[in-house]
């Protein structure tokens, strides 16, 4: 049989208390029933990095979960002092762990019992060739394609992912000096693609993500969200060599009247001005394929 | 202080009370009635009866504990003799201690095993509530209530008794009569029967009071052989909201997402009543087993429950019936909800307690796929619709259900008081009907919150695929005949929502493309119900509707298009291209078609309804691909109409002159 272990990293800030607490015991449910069932996965630790302004736990809260959870899962706790984002935060969390397999989580999922089976299967499939595997996000699924046979996809979002620890290890985990929020996981997922690994969707593990339509039945971004994903949008086309991209999202962006869509944009100059884009990654069209401003087919609209 | 008169007789007792009797295998013995309301009927009483003790007070009251025990000492007296009945017609209404007397009637029946007549009056009766609402207080002073110490409904009594260990054994009330029902002034709007206001109390009252005629309840009770359990009482912590999931056990990855979706909520106040409808052993094991896997906290709310034969509107009735929160909600195995679904009812709650709650949802299509190792998984395929993300709207109700089922939740005590359930022998639209006779009498409040999705699935069994469209409008015409006999009460402030509601027809005609335009096909036999086709259409302002060809399908003679179920619309520029199998094309128009509407040069006015477009071919042609375009306007201007009707021909003449009506009243 088959004995795994996962790290199961999650980037916190400002985050309610219980509901980190219940994101803790959905997991710890899974990995119970992974273990019952003799799947792959029988050990995790589970560390949450704290990005906020002042600690959320404090060490005894930490030693009253562990003391609650049986052995095999072991709670840790790191408090970084600043504002790390997503990116850098699952870096400092990744770049000591020891594990088989580590999973990037947002604090707010939810998996079902199944998670773990499901999610490592992938894996113990050697003609896939998975460099990653991705949750299916519930109640409002991620419009990307991916193959119905396979579950092959063009990459892999942060909202719930599957690493091989040594892989994600070995290209350096996320770019954070580039990236403080989106496309960070695009840009991830395709350099494990140029190691000749595969990203992989899998449908049958659905994971809570706490997601709101508006009432025309549309994901609506925040402020914030829309100036950061201009910005890393921008980001991604010089990073990957797309200057044909680069030009139309330029063009497309100083036409556009919102004052986020604006802030992005001049976010990005600035970093054009100060000569702070990233080194570009040349010759990989194979992998770094956009389609229209998304990176990769979408099945629908949202 | 006096007993008082109470308007009924004592002899018009004796008739009831002799039916009463007569429904119940007396052992022989005496009948001890208490109050002796029943003397006058002595002469009257069964054959079994062997004797006639009346356990009498004077003019004034009984007087609590020591009437009792005045009572009991003499029954002991004739403890020798056998009881067969013990009666308390008109008594219990004149004690404040009730509760006590019906301890002592307990203890009686228990000891001699006999039954237990009791007779109150009905203080419910409609024609007590509509005298009372006049305020002129006309009826006020001579009111059958006044004088009544305790008050009684047939829930009352029944409660009470059971709670003393009775069960009913027998009934024979005694109903108002003809000229009590119609006594009143003709400026009693509440009372007189031309006026509206009389119309809607009557029929509220009637619908949810089967007792609302009832003027005197004259009932039998026995002793429980076995206690039932305690209903809820007030003050008893239940929950805010039952949710009642129906399933099958046959699509157990999406019951393991809805139940994720639950486990999700950020207000855990609610319960889940699991029925396994008709569920395989093997199906039964695996829902159960998804249930004991989920947290502890959310185990501790779900209840399963099996249910056996019936329809599948059946385990819907199993499930309100059990439900303890204060709104039930229906939540399909299959739908998703987000985390604030429950606080998003709830919420709503606080500003209108005692309505339906209800929020916006919206629609997706998904299917399930396999892998190449045979898993089966679901995907989603279609953007989120937002055709349910819109407020309550009842006169489009009456015509259309647009309310998916999690998305409103009905205050439990309309399922479980006034009696409002599902209709068992409707085989779909079940819900439609139970949502809108609670509406009736309750109304709807809305959040305009997005909450639920409701899947649509393209490749699996679904209520769709399951009853053919005979069924669906065979029951649609059941429920709309059912809204024909009802007042119906538009809430305040409705018909300036509709006068501002912008777009008027842009939610009707969204929902008529969900009433899928259908294709008949004739293969040389007639149209009829087997032989169509759905239509797929895209939400454009042009429509386009496409029609899926099997390669299988045998040659036809003739097609008829029906673009929806309702008329009353303009259809212009219509087309229908058609593509054979032998390569040919083909493309009709009004001009090379019949059609059941009005031709107004190259556009049709459908205003009838089972609007219908037929093609004849020449020869026998193999379809390989169908095509519909138009356009549709649901406003009909003026001039459409008087071209549509202005002809030397009187009967369209008047006919024109109710179109207009009609279009007036719909349209203003």
């Amino acid at each position: 049989m088959l004995s795994k272990t996962v790290q199961i990293q999650a980037v916190i800030y400002h985050n309610e208390k219980k509901a980190l607490l219940r994101t803790l015991d959905s997991l710890a449910q899974a990995l119970l029933l992974s273990r019952k069932q003799q799947a792959a996965i029988q050990q995790a630790v589970f560390i949450f990095g704290d990005a906020s302004s002042s600690p959320i736990f404090t060490q005894k809260e930490i030693q009253e979960l562990n003391d609650s959870y049986p052995d095999y899962l072991e709670i840790q706790y790191r408090f970084f002092g600043f504002n790390s984002g997503f990116g850098k935060g699952h870096n400092l969390l990744a770049e000591n762990a020891t594990s088989d397999f580590l999973l990037v989580i947002n604090p707010d999922i939810l998996v079902t019992p199944r998670f773990f089976t499901e999610m490592v299967k992938p894996f113990l499939d050697s003609t896939l060739q998975a460099g990653a595997v991705e949750a299916r996000q519930t109640p409002i699924e991620h419009p990307k394609d991916y193959d119905m046979n396979t579950g092959e996809t063009l990459w892999c979002s942060g909202a719930c992912v599957l690493f091989p620890t040594a892989l994600y290890q070995q290209v350096g985990g996320y770019d954070s000096d580039t990236f403080f929020m989106y496309c960070e996981d695009v840009d991830l997922s395709w350099r494990i693609r140029l190691t000749g690994k595969k990203m992989i969707y899998q449908p049958k593990a659905p994971v809570f993500h706490s997601k709101h339509l508006s009432v025309s039945g549309t994901w609506d971004p925040t402020p914030t969200e829309v100036r950061c994903s201009v910005e890393s949008a921008l980001l991604m086309a010089y990073k990957w060599d797309n200057p044909a991209l680069l030009k139309k999202l330029l063009s497309t962006y100083k036409r556009d009247q919102n004052e986020y869509v604006q802030q992005g944009l001049r976010d990005f100059k600035q970093k054009q001005e100060k000569n702070l884009l990233p080194q570009q990654i040349k010759h990989a069209q194979h992998v770094a394929q956009f389609v229209g401003f998304a990176y990769s087919k979408h099945r629908f609209d949202l | 202080m006096k007993k008082p008169e109470i308007g009924l007789s004592a002899g018009s007792f004796s008739g009831p009370c002799a039916a009463l009797l007569s429904q119940l295998n007396l052992k022989p013995g005496l009948l001890i009635d208490f109050g002796g309301r029943l003397s006058s009927m002595q002469a009257d009483l069964p054959n079994s009866i062997s004797g006639y003790k009346t356990i009498a007070f004077d003019d004034e009251l009984p007087v609590p504990s020591t009437a009792i025990e005045t009572a009991r000492k003499q029954i002991n007296d004739s403890q020798d003799q056998p009881v067969a009945a013990i009666a308390a017609i008109d008594f219990l209404n004149h004690c404040a201690d009730a509760d006590e007397w019906l301890a002592l009637f307990a203890e009686l029946a228990e000891r001699f095993h006999c039954p237990f007549l009791c007779g109150v009056p009905n203080s419910s009766n409609k024609k007590l509530i509509f005298d009372l609402l006049d305020v002129r207080g006309t009826h006020i002073q001579s009111s059958p209530l006044l004088g009544q110490t305790r008050f009684f409904t047939e829930s009352v009594l029944l409660g009470l008794t059971k709670q003393h260990g009775f069960q009913p054994a027998g009934k024979s009330d005694l109903c108002l009569s003809d000229e009590e029902l119609t006594a009143c002034e003709p400026d009693d709007i509440f009372s007189a029967s031309g006026s509206i206001t009389h119309s809607y109390l009557e029929w509220l009252k009637q619908f949810t009071d089967p007792n609302a005629e009832t003027a005197f309840f004259f009932r039998a009770f026995e002793k429980a052989e076995h206690a039932e359990p305690a209903p809820v009482q007030t003050g008893e912590e239940t929950p805010f909201l039952s949710i009642v999931t129906r399933t099958q056990g046959k699509r157990i990855d999406a019951l393991e997402e809805t139940l994720l979706c639950l486990t999700a909520q950020t207000n855990t106040d609610f319960e889940l009543l699991l029925l396994g409808h008709n569920v395989e052993p093997s199906d039964r094991a695996a829902v159960l087993d998804l249930v004991s896997q989920t947290p502890a906290w959310l185990q501790q709310r779900i209840q399963y429950i099996d249910v056996t034969g019936g329809t599948r509107t059946t385990p819907l009735n199993v499930g309100f019936t059990k439900a303890r929160g204060d709104y039930v909600v229906i939540l399909d195995d299959d739908d998703l909800v987000t985390d604030d679904w429950v606080d998003s009812f709830y919420q709503l709650s606080l500003k209108s307690p005692g309505s339906i709650l209800h929020a916006y949802g919206v629609a997706q299509e998904w299917q399930t796929i396999q892998n190449k190792n045979n898993d089966t998984a679901l995907r989603a395929i279609g953007s989120p619709d937002r055709i349910y993300c819109r407020d309550f709207n009842l006169l489009e109700q009456l015509n259309l259900n647009t309310c998916p089922t999690m998305t409103y939740a009905c205050p439990r005590y309309a399922y479980q008081t006034l009696g409002i359930h599902f209709n068992e022998d409707l085989t779909t639209t079940e819900d439609w009907d139970f949502l809108m006779r609670t509406a009736f009498v309750c109304g709807v409040a809305d959040i305009p919150v997005v909450t639920s999705i409701y899947r649509l699935w393209k490749n699996n069994e679904n209520s769709q695929t399951l009853h053919n469209r005979k069924e669906w409008l065979t029951n649609e015409k059941m429920i709309k005949k059912q809204f024909n006999q009802m007042p119906i009460v538009f809430p305040a402030g409705f018909f300036n929502k509709e006068a501002k509601s912008k777009n008027k027809s842009d939610f009707q005609s969204r929902q008529y493309r969900t009433s899928d335009s259908v294709l008949y096909l004739d293969h040389g036999k007639g149209f009829n119900q087997d032989c169509i086709l759905l239509g797929q259409d895209r939400p454009e302002m042009e429509w386009t509707v496409g029609f899926p060809i099997a390669e299988s399908l045998p040659e036809v003679t003739a097609v008829r298009f029906d673009p929806m179920d309702q008329g009353m619309f303009w259809m212009r520029k219509f087309e229908i291209h058609f593509t054979f199998t032998d390569g040919t094309k083909e493309i009709r128009s009004f001009q090379k078609s019949a059609h059941n509407g009005v031709s107004i040069k190259d556009s049709v006015l459908f205003y009838k309804d089972d609007p219908q477009i037929l093609i004849h071919f020449q020869t026998p042609k193999k379809l390989k691909s169908v095509k519909a375009k138009f356009e549709i306007d649901f406003y009909i201007p003026d001039e459409v109409w008087k071209k549509a009707f202005l002809q030397p021909n009187w009967k369209l003449s008047r006919l024109y002159r109710f179109a207009l009506k009609l279009k007036q009243k719909l349209f203003r």
